[in-house]
Order: C-alpha cells, then sequence, then structure tokens
C-alpha cells in the first residue's frame, strides 16, 4: 500500500516538475525573444539615425553652398594650372 | 405525500434541469467547435498569425570615393481612415480647402478603409496639418531618397514614391537596390501589435547591394560648374561634358546642363531628366573628321605630309555637290587639313576611301549601341552604301549622314588612345573591363601613332588651339554642326563639340565637350565655344588627379 502510494506520489510530482521544466522553459525564450525584438527595433531605430545624421551631414557638405561661400564670403576663385608651383621649384 | 416522495420530486426535477441545461451547452460546443470550427479558427490566427512581408531599405548609391550619390530618408506621409472618422464636420472643409483632390475622393468613394493625404508632406504642409487640431488625420514615416549630389541626378536618376527606380541608374539596378523581401509568418500576441511569440521564415529574403558608380563627385561637380558658366555665357540651350578612362571604360564625369533638381520633383520637366550623352545623337560635323582620317591612312590612300589642293575658296563643288567651309585654303600637308578641318580637301581624301569609310566607321562603334549599363542608349545612325547618293562620302567625311551620341564619339577616341583596341564604357565600378585585346587592334600601329600627332598639331596650331594646356600632352579635334529644322539645314541653330584624350605617361583621359545652340549675332565656332569649355574641364581633372 505504502509503496502504491509512494509510487503514485513520485509520479505526479515528475509529471509536474516536467510541466514546470517546460513552462519555464517556454517563458524563458518568449522573454528572450522578446529582448531579441526589442533590439531589433533599436537597430532599426539606429539605423534610421544614422541616415538622418548623414543627410545632415551631406546637406553640410554641399558643394554649391560651399563654393558659393567660398566665392561670396571668402573672396576665393576657381585656381589653373598655371598657379600651381611644384614644391621642388 | 410523504416527505421522501417530495425530495425525490425535487431532486429528480433538479436532476432534469442541469441535464437540459449541459445538452444545451454540449450542443453549443458542438455548434462552436463542429460545425463553425474552421470560422473561429480563422478568426483566431487573423489575431494570432501575421504573415509579414518585410522589404529590406533600399541600398545607397556612391561614387568611386565612397561619397554617397543617394541616400535613403524618412519621410512624414498623412493619411485618414474614412470609415472612423470622429469629426467629419471640420474635417471635410478643411480637406476641400487644402487637399481638394482627397476631398473628391472622400465624397465619392466612402467605402475606403484607407485614404492617403499627401504623402512626403513639406514643412508647409506638416504645419498646416499639425495647426488644424484635426485628430482624423494622422501621420505615419515612410522612406523616401534623397540625392546629394544634384549635378549627378540624370545619370543617378529617381525613384517613385513607392521606392521603385524609374529613372537612370535608379532604374537599370532597381532590382540589385531593392533587394528580396523576406515573408515570415508570425505569432503575435492579439493585443500587440508590435511583438511576436514565434517566426517562421517562408521566404528568406536579401538585403539590397551598394551601388558604387565609376563616377567622382568631386570631378562631377567641378566639370558641371565648367559647363553651366559656358551655357551661361553663350546663352546656350544646353550643355553636356563627358571624361572617360580609356583604359577601363570607367566614366569619371557625365554632365548635362540644364538638369532637374531630384529632390524636388513636383515641377519636373521631362526633356531635362534624360541622359542625352546616352540618349540623343546628334550630327557632330567636323569632330568625325578625326576618324575619316583615320580610315584614310589605315587604307593608305593618304599621307600625313600629302599636299591636297583645297581650291583656296571658302564654297566648291565636287560631284555637283556644293561643299561650304569656314576658311578658304589653298594647298596644304593632309595633316593641316584635318588641324585646320577645312571640308574641301577633307572631301578629296574622303572620296579615296569611298564604301570603306561606312565599315570603317562600324568598325569604330558609330551605329550601334555601346552596352553601357543605362536605360535609353541611342544607338546612332550611319548611312550604309545601299542607300547612298552620289555626294553621300562627301557627307559623312565632315560628320554628316551619321549621328552618333557623345558617348560613341568618346569611345572611338577611346580606341585610339588604346592603341587600337576597344572598350566598354561602364558607370558601375564592379564592371571595369581592360580593353578587348582578343581579336587584336583594330587599327595598324602607324596610322594611329600618325593620327594621335595630327589630333596634336590640331590642338598646337589647328581650331582647337583653345584646348591647349602647355606642359601637357593634348590632343583634340572640334566641330561646329548645322542642326536641321524640319528637316532643313538651319545655319542659326549649331552644335559646338570638341574632344580629345589627354595622355601623360600611363595616366590617359577622354574629355568630350558639347554646347547646344548658343545665343549669338555673328557666326560663332566650337573653336570659341567647346574648345575653352574643354581646356577648363581638362583643367579640373589634372588638378583633381594631382597630373602637375
Amino acid at each position: 500500500m505504502f509503496k502504491r502510494k509512494l509510487f503514485f506520489i513520485t509520479f505526479v510530482a515528475v509529471h509536474l516538475l516536467f510541466i514546470f521544466l517546460q513552462v519555464t522553459k517556454h517563458v524563458q525564450f518568449i522573454h528572450a525573444s522578446y529582448e531579441k525584438q526589442k533590439s531589433e527595433k533599436l537597430y532599426a531605430a539606429l539605423i534610421k539615425e544614422k541616415d538622418s545624421l548623414t543627410r545632415t551631414i551631406q546637406t553640410l557638405q554641399n558643394k554649391d553652398v560651399i563654393a558659393q561661400y567660398a566665392r561670396t564670403q571668402l573672396g576665393m576663385k576657381a585656381m589653373n594650372l598655371k598657379q600651381i608651383k611644384r614644391l621642388a621649384e | 405525500m410523504t416527505i421522501t416522495n417530495t425530495i425525490k420530486i425535487r431532486t429528480t426535477s433538479l436532476f432534469i434541469l442541469f441535464t437540459i441545461l449541459y445538452i444545451i451547452i454540449v450542443i453549443h460546443l458542438y455548434r462552436i467547435q463542429i460545425i463553425a470550427h474552421q470560422f473561429y479558427t480563422k478568426l483566431g490566427n487573423q489575431q494570432y498569425l501575421g504573415l509579414h512581408i518585410q522589404a529590406p531599405a533600399r541600398a545607397p548609391i556612391v561614387d568611386r570615393a565612397g561619397n554617397p550619390l543617394a541616400l535613403n530618408q524618412e519621410c512624414i506621409s498623412a493619411f485618414i481612415l474614412p470609415k472612423q472618422l470622429k469629426d467629419r464636420e471640420r474635417l471635410l472643409p478643411f480637406l476641400k480647402a487644402h487637399f481638394g483632390h482627397v476631398y473628391d475622393q472622400l465624397i465619392t468613394k466612402k467605402e475606403k478603409p484607407f485614404l492617403y493625404i499627401k504623402r512626403n508632406l513639406s514643412a508647409a504642409q506638416q504645419e498646416l496639418i499639425a495647426s488644424s487640431n484635426l485628430t482624423d488625420i494622422k501621420l505615419l514615416r515612410e522612406p523616401y531618397r534623397f540625392y546629394p549630389v544634384a549635378a549627378a541626378s540624370p545619370v543617378v536618376g529617381i525613384v517613385d514614391i513607392d521606392g521603385n527606380g524609374i529613372m537612370g541608374m535608379e532604374l537599370e539596378c532597381n532590382a540589385m537596390l531593392a533587394g528580396v523581401p523576406t515573408t515570415c509568418f508570425l505569432e503575435k500576441d492579439a493585443r500587440s501589435d508590435t511583438f511576436y511569440f514565434t517566426k517562421e521564415t517562408k521566404t528568406t529574403g536579401q538585403e539590397g547591394s551598394t551601388l558604387t558608380l565609376t563616377l567622382d563627385s568631386n570631378i562631377q561637380f567641378l566639370v558641371h560648374e565648367a559647363v553651366k558658366q559656358s551655357v551661361e555665357k553663350f546663352h546656350a540651350l544646353e550643355g553636356y561634358a563627358l571624361v572617360m578612362d580609356p583604359q577601363t571604360g570607367a566614366i569619371i564625369a557625365m554632365v548635362t546642363y540644364p538638369h532637374f533638381d531630384p529632390n524636388n520633383i513636383t515641377t519636373l520637366d521631362p526633356d531635362s531628366t534624360k541622359n542625352k550623352i546616352v540618349t540623343n545623337a546628334y550630327e557632330l560635323g567636323s569632330v568625325i573628321k578625326t576618324f575619316a582620317a583615320l580610315a584614310a591612312l589605315e587604307e593608305g590612300v593618304v599621307t600625313p605630309n600629302e599636299p591636297i589642293d583645297c581650291k583656296n575658296t571658302k564654297t566648291a563643288y565636287i560631284d555637283g555637290r556644293k561643299i561650304n567651309t569656314w576658311k578658304a585654303h589653298d594647298i596644304l600637308p593632309f595633316t593641316d587639313v584635318v588641324a585646320l578641318s577645312n571640308n574641301i580637301g577633307t572631301a578629296i581624301v574622303a572620296k579615296r576611301v569611298d564604301t570603306r569609310m561606312y565599315d570603317h566607321y562600324t568598325r569604330l562603334g558609330f551605329g550601334k549601341k555601346t552596352g553601357i549599363e543605362f536605360p535609353g542608349e541611342n544607338p546612332g545612325f550611319v548611312n550604309h552604301p545601299d542607300n547612298w547618293s552620289k555626294q553621300s562620302i562627301i557627307s559623312l567625311s565632315y560628320g554628316y549622314e551619321i549621328s552618333a551620341t557623345i558617348l560613341q564619339l568618346a569611345c572611338a577616341l577611346a580606341i585610339i588612345a588604346n592603341n587600337g583596341y576597344p572598350i566598354k564604357p561602364t558607370l558601375r565600378q564592379d564592371k571595369l573591363m581592360r580593353p578587348n585585346t582578343d581579336n587584336g587592334p583594330l587599327y595598324k600601329p602607324e596610322p594611329l601613332e600618325t593620327i594621335k600627332s595630327i589630333l596634336e598639331h590640331t590642338t598646337q596650331h589647328g581650331t582647337a588651339k583653345r584646348a591647349h594646356i602647355k606642359g601637357y600632352n593634348i590632343m583634340s579635334k572640334t566641330g561646329t554642326a548645322i542642326l536641321l529644322t524640319n528637316g532643313i539645314y538651319d545655319d542659326s541653330r549649331n552644335l559646338f563639340t570638341c574632344s580629345g584624350i589627354i595622355e601623360q605617361g600611363n595616366y590617359k583621359r577622354v574629355i568630350v565637350t558639347c554646347v547646344n545652340e548658343v545665343e549669338s549675332k555673328t557666326q560663332l565656332y566650337a573653336s570659341q565655344v567647346a574648345a575653352p569649355l574643354f581646356e577648363q574641364v581638362a583643367q579640373h581633372v589634372l588638378i583633381h588627379d594631382r597630373i602637375i
């Protein structure tokens, strides 16, 4: 009788343990998946931020604006080959 | 009735009642889980399962140094949900006043669940919508393209509102830039549209590949400035310039002016979107004499110093055909016939070549596409001998009855620069090639060396003097072509071209400059219009490449 009771309790306990482990595994998987998705969203947001900053840099480095500023504000002119002397000279 | 009977009756009644209720539940369960199984399964799947198609971000386009020519950006678009409007009375007048076409759609198509108001809102439009305080107008972020180098717009092209290439390299390499979308099934929380439990990939996608062009954005800008100045100076219709490395076919600068602003395409002139260096063919005039002379030298019908009688007149008749030339010359060595661009002397020598001229022109690539990876290339035209009149050889000798693109002209010069070996032009850095040596050179070394000397002489002492840069080996030829108006040659419409090769040791560049239809009260020639532009472009290229 005692053995039968012991077997029954052990059987139920082992299955409860398996269920617990299964649930724990699933929870950890969901947690990891959630973290991964958060990272993916952060990555996508950073890529967009990078694109935005790249555009800002390109706008600031606009050659037309720089050339206009060089000519009008700094009084610069385009140079030609005759004005370039070799260092050796 | 005894108490026991009463209890029995009540018990039995309760049993029957609960049995009936239980049977009702079972019937209901049977109806839901068996009969309507598919309906509820589908409903559940709609809440939990989703087919997600994720398109990768469009890859950028960069120049040979990695400087961006096309980037991804985000724009803001406005939309409404017609079936979920809360403040229709305020929304309709606002849409009628500022977005009339949306108002019309909303009135006529009431069953639409989603309606764009405007995609890619300008800053002013965003401000307008924000100040309206209409909660029915919602905003979303969408990707769009930004082009930092407007001077390269005819080459790079643009995309449509959905990010598909519609012009230029954006169109030509659309599949490469767009990549392949990833399709996957997501099992997600019904209440959250953001996170998912599991993801099963159905189709694995591929990221778009960055397109590296052979263009140098600095040279492109500098050449663009030079062309723009020239067009403005001469009040011309258009200007073009092409810089190519003949040893690899790499196109370093390809400028068409005027061009469109790729970052503002609301008012787009279709003509300004064309890359006319590739898409438009012209009768180029005297620049073709370079190749007529090469043909004559290759056939052995003339030598460089052979005296040619140019009749000492500006107008002569050969085979009944009237030939005009810009200046009267007497007897000239053949070298000077080319250098001084005398049509009469050229025609006399060309008649010796006769129908073989057609073979030479086609051998040099005229009349067929160069094969460049760019949409809309024009093959040009060379009049076949079967269609010749008695005077066709005369026309062909100085650039008529043959139409060619600027690119074809550059490729023909590249054959001379490469000592007789052809090269395929390319705008893609991953498609660079060496000259095709499989079938041997197209021309013998002696005619090639001779034509190079003639072109050098033309630059130093002939019509291309304005293209000369002291201390550099420049071989060039000018051409002033008369354009057609309604099938008749119109002296008031000219195309001015200067084409040439720069050589300095192993460094070689082919440059072609072209100015179309200037406004002038006096007759102008390419030596005054296109040659100075050639010189400026050459200076920019030499300084940038540090060939000093």
